[in-house]
């Protein structure tokens, strides 16, 4: 009698034998199916769904990744139950461990002065924001003026305040309005503004 | 790339930068624009002189303020920057040396 271990079914096509395999669905296999075959790996759905995402690192591929997809961290948004889409990880980094960063870039539309304000939305207060001018990089003058952008550090008040800034040939200043989820900033010329014409500009802001 | 562009403009008509942005929703006070309307933003000097019209939140419609531009232009006339004396010119007009 044949053991109940590697059976092989064999049917005969008048040539030789082609190996037949029995219709199997998931709840006949009774032995974890390992990550490196397909499967889980796990004795129940928990084991495996445990396995799987403590094993997301040794996928070959994540082209398939996109920012809708979902990360397995609790739920911050009721419209998502026990999941997080990626586009929220932000909110998620700022509400349980006060990562507040974001950083890109903008061009310069070459006007200055307090009726033609710089402005960033950030979506939180910032202690510190850096601006710099992409082809240049940010530098001090002879005078000591920051030149090509500037660095800024908020007080803890809520109230405006001034930054030296300057060309490579002229000092001025820049008045930085109070911190709030949107800054705002101008100065006496456009370069010193961080707003040249056509210039790229990028910037960094902690919370 | 997505943008958002300030709803309410300065009292001279202008915009600040547009701001890159990678989410569907803009934050408050400001309206997604494509890139399209990108382009026309910047299609002047100064840049940033537009009238938009928005819809959910969104740009749908995008025109260079002409007349802003120029009241601008006008009230900001180039002038070229006075050069900051250093300490060596300094020094070299109190002992009358030209170099």
């Amino acid at each position: 009698m044949a053991s109940t271990n590697n059976v092989l079914m064999k049917q005969y096509n008048g040539e030789d034998y082609d190996i037949v395999y029995p219709q199997t669905t998931g709840e006949n296999i009774v032995t974890p199916v390992p990550l490196t075959a397909g499967g889980g790996g796990g004795e129940t759905a928990t084991d495996s769904m445990y396995n799987l995402m403590s094993n997301i690192s040794n996928a070959t591929s994540l082209a398939r990744m996109a920012v809708n997809d979902y990360m397995a961290l609790v739920d911050i948004s009721e419209s998502t139950v026990n999941r997080v889409p990626l586009r929220y990880l932000g909110t998620y980094l700022n509400t349980y461990y006060g990562v507040k960063i974001k950083h890109g870039q903008y061009t310069g539309s070459g006007t200055y002065g307090s009726s033609n304000k710089n402005s960033l939305s950030l979506g939180f207060v910032p202690s510190i924001l850096i601006v710099s001018e992409l082809s240049e990089g940010i530098r001090t003058n002879s005078t000591g003026q920051w030149t090509h952008g500037f660095v800024a550090v908020f007080p803890t008040s809520s109230y405006s305040f001034t930054i030296p800034v300057g060309t490579d040939a002229v000092s001025g200043t820049l008045v930085m309005s109070a911190p709030s989820n949107t800054v705002n900033w101008y100065s006496t010329s456009a370069a010193m503004q961080c707003n040249n014409s056509s210039s790229a500009y990028t910037y960094v802001a902690i919370g | 790339m997505m943008y958002i562009v300030k709803i309410e403009a300065s009292e001279s008509g202008s915009r600040p930068p547009l701001q890159e942005w990678n989410n569907e929703t803009p934050p408050d006070g400001y309206a997604l624009c494509t890139e399209e309307q990108y382009a026309t933003f910047y299609s002047t000097n100064p840049a940033g002189f537009v009238n938009i019209t928005i819809e959910d939140n969104k740009v749908t419609n995008i025109e260079i303020n002409q007349e802003a531009i120029d009241k601008y232009i006008e009230e900001h006339p180039y002038v070229e920057p006075i050069v900051e004396p250093t300490t060596d010119d300094v020094l070299n007009a109190l002992i009358g040396y030209e170099v």
